[in-house]
């Protein structure tokens, strides 16, 4: 266990590419913004599996009902493992962390307040958010302070790079196929482009804690940058409009330039208020709330299978 | 392939695309975060044998999974219920999958090499599921009086549509002539219940198997009053444009 006199002495360890592990002795500030920031990891995954239960069902043939059931399982194993980090930092259990995702007192990423309404949007999840949160993911990853959470990154990242291509094969699928198909994707482009715009967060903060301890390693406009800079010529690529009127390329650099971002959306999600946080949150409270018995019969075995023994 | 092997394997493939189907409903909320993972595992399995199973029939196993007149369809009535309860979802779970397991092992010395191949991988993976079944029931009946009560009552209500299960496909004498089935779905049955009451009785329980109704009508075409919403789910998006590839 290691421990510092002073934040000064911490923050000179992390300067120096230092590598922070449960057991040490953190600052109590690094420890409730590493949880708070890893937290709300762990619930986002788990409501984007709630987000794309809605077409696991429907799923059009059995190849595809296999790939979106095993991408769903995989985004909540990660939630799976991203709250056994987070509990690590003992602040709350995970049944804890979970309580309070379906009272509505925690947060989950902006893109899973909305509703899949059709297969296309089910695709755009995949390919769309599924790479914009790759590249935080991969930002985070490539520099992060705290030892458990880079370790499960790299795990994350590795699932999370076949989702997009499996993806990308789904989306070919639409830009390649019927009229109706093309059509299906522009509508669910239109639904989900400025929502993956708000994913990679507002404007950054004077003096962002999160980017001073290495737990992020890149702001918000430089990531959000990154992935318009590629996605916007591969969706052109397949025949797509973005929906922003002021997009354009910059004549001096070639880079793309998206118009203003209007920030009210976000606001709402963050407020647990975005279009589908009700629906999405009830789903996920009266699962947990119908099964307290199933919790319960396990502990009490648990108990008379420990007395036994 | 004789008309007798079809229906065979007809029947096995569309419970398992069902069973699939109904287990991968529970993803995201399912009691606790460990058993989302092993229903989906499971569901994703299931899927994988009737992908198989339908692979034996023809080359379209999309136009097999999806496209036939419900009345086509051979699946049996236990795996079309809803089961929106967790208890009658782990009930049937758990009758199922002993029953999977008996009905694999009657294809372990198959005289048709394919069928036995895909008997052989799933018998393997048939194994963790019905540990994870059983371990699961085993720990809800010694769990609380609640618990064993609900699950029971699931348990009661489902052995007996259960059954269904081994309603013979049309032919089906002639398979085990043939070699093609190790033992007919009386023997199969019998091993089943007796699997089944072992377990429970292990947990000091007991379930009755008779029941009124026709369990076995699925086998003969007859589809229960859950499929026409599970099948418009199911095809609800291929619906959308029957030319196009997914």
């Amino acid at each position: 266990m290691r421990s510092w006199s002073s934040l000064d002495e911490f923050e000179a360890f992390i300067a120096a590419d230092g590598i922070v592990e449960p057991v040490d002795d953190m600052p109590h500030q690094y420890r409730t913004e590493l949880f708070r920031f890893i937290e709300m990891h762990a619930n986002s995954e788990l409501m984007g599996g709630l987000t794309e239960r809605d077409y696991i069902p429907r799923a059009p043939g059995l190849v595809r009902k296999l790939g979106t059931l095993a991408k769903t399982q995989d985004e909540i194993g990660h939630a799976h493992l991203l709250y056994m980090v987070a509990a690590d930092l003992g602040i709350k259990t995970r049944d804890e962390m979970l309580e309070d995702l379906y009272e509505g007192r925690s947060k989950f990423h902006n893109v899973f307040h909305y509703r899949v309404h059709t297969w296309a949007d089910q695709v755009a999840i995949a390919y769309l958010v599924d790479a914009a949160a790759l590249t935080t993911q991969q930002a985070v990853f490539k520099d992060c302070s705290y030892g458990p959470y880079r370790r499960i990154l790299k795990r994350v990242i590795a699932e999370e790079g076949f989702h997009m291509r499996q993806g990308e094969e789904m989306l070919l699928r639409l830009a390649d196929g019927t009229r109706a198909q093309h059509d299906l994707f522009q509508e669910a482009l239109d639904r989900w482009w400025w929502p993956v715009m708000h994913f990679f967060g507002p404007p950054s903060k004077e003096n962002d804690l999160l980017l001073r301890w290495r737990i992020k390693s890149a702001t918000n406009e430089a990531l959000r940058d990154r992935y318009v800079q590629k996605f916007v010529p591969q969706l052109h690529a397949y025949g797509f409009v973005v929906p922003d009127p002021d997009l354009h390329q910059d004549p001096a650099t070639g880079k793309w330039v998206i118009g203003e971002i209007d920030w009210d959306p976000l606001r709402d999600t963050q407020a647990n208020v975005g279009p589908d946080s009700a629906r999405r949150i009830a789903t996920a409270r009266r699962g947990w709330d119908e099964a307290s018995w199933v919790r319960d019969a396990l502990e009490a075995s648990a108990a008379t299978a420990q007395g036994a023994g | 392939m004789s008309d007798a092997l079809r229906e065979y394997v007809l029947a096995f493939a569309d419970d398992e695309l069902v069973m699939g189907h109904r287990h991968s409903e529970w993803l995201g909320i399912a009691p606790f975060l460990e058993e989302d993972l092993a229903y989906a595992s499971i569901a994703q399995d299931e899927l994988g044998h009737a992908r198989a199973l339908y692979g034996l029939l023809g080359d379209e196993v999309d136009v097999l999974a999806f496209r036939r007149p419900p009345g086509e369809y051979r699946s049996c009535r236990l795996v079309e219920l809803p089961c929106v309860e967790w208890e009658s979802s782990l009930a049937r779970h758990f009758l199922y999958d002993l029953a999977e397991r008996v009905r694999w092992e009657s294809l372990a010395t198959s005289s048709h090499p394919a069928l036995a191949g895909i008997a052989a991988k799933a018998a393997r993976e048939e194994e963790y599921h019905a540990r994870h079944v059983t371990a699961m029931v085993r720990r809800m009946l010694t769990g609380t009086d609640e618990s064993r009560r609900r699950v029971l009552a699931a348990l009661e209500e489902l052995a007996p549509v259960a059954r269904g299960l081994f309603e013979p496909a049309p032919g089906a004498g002639s398979l085990v002539a043939d070699g093609v089935v190790g033992r007919g779905p009386a023997e199969e049955e019998s091993a089943w219940r007796l699997g089944v009451s072992g377990e429970l009785a292990a947990a000091g329980a007991a379930v009755d198997f008779e029941g009124p109704g026709d369990p076995g009508a699925g086998r003969r075409g007859v589809r229960s009053e859950h499929f026409a919403d599970l099948f418009a789910t199911m095809t609800s998006v291929l619906a959308l444009d029957p030319e196009a590839a997914w």
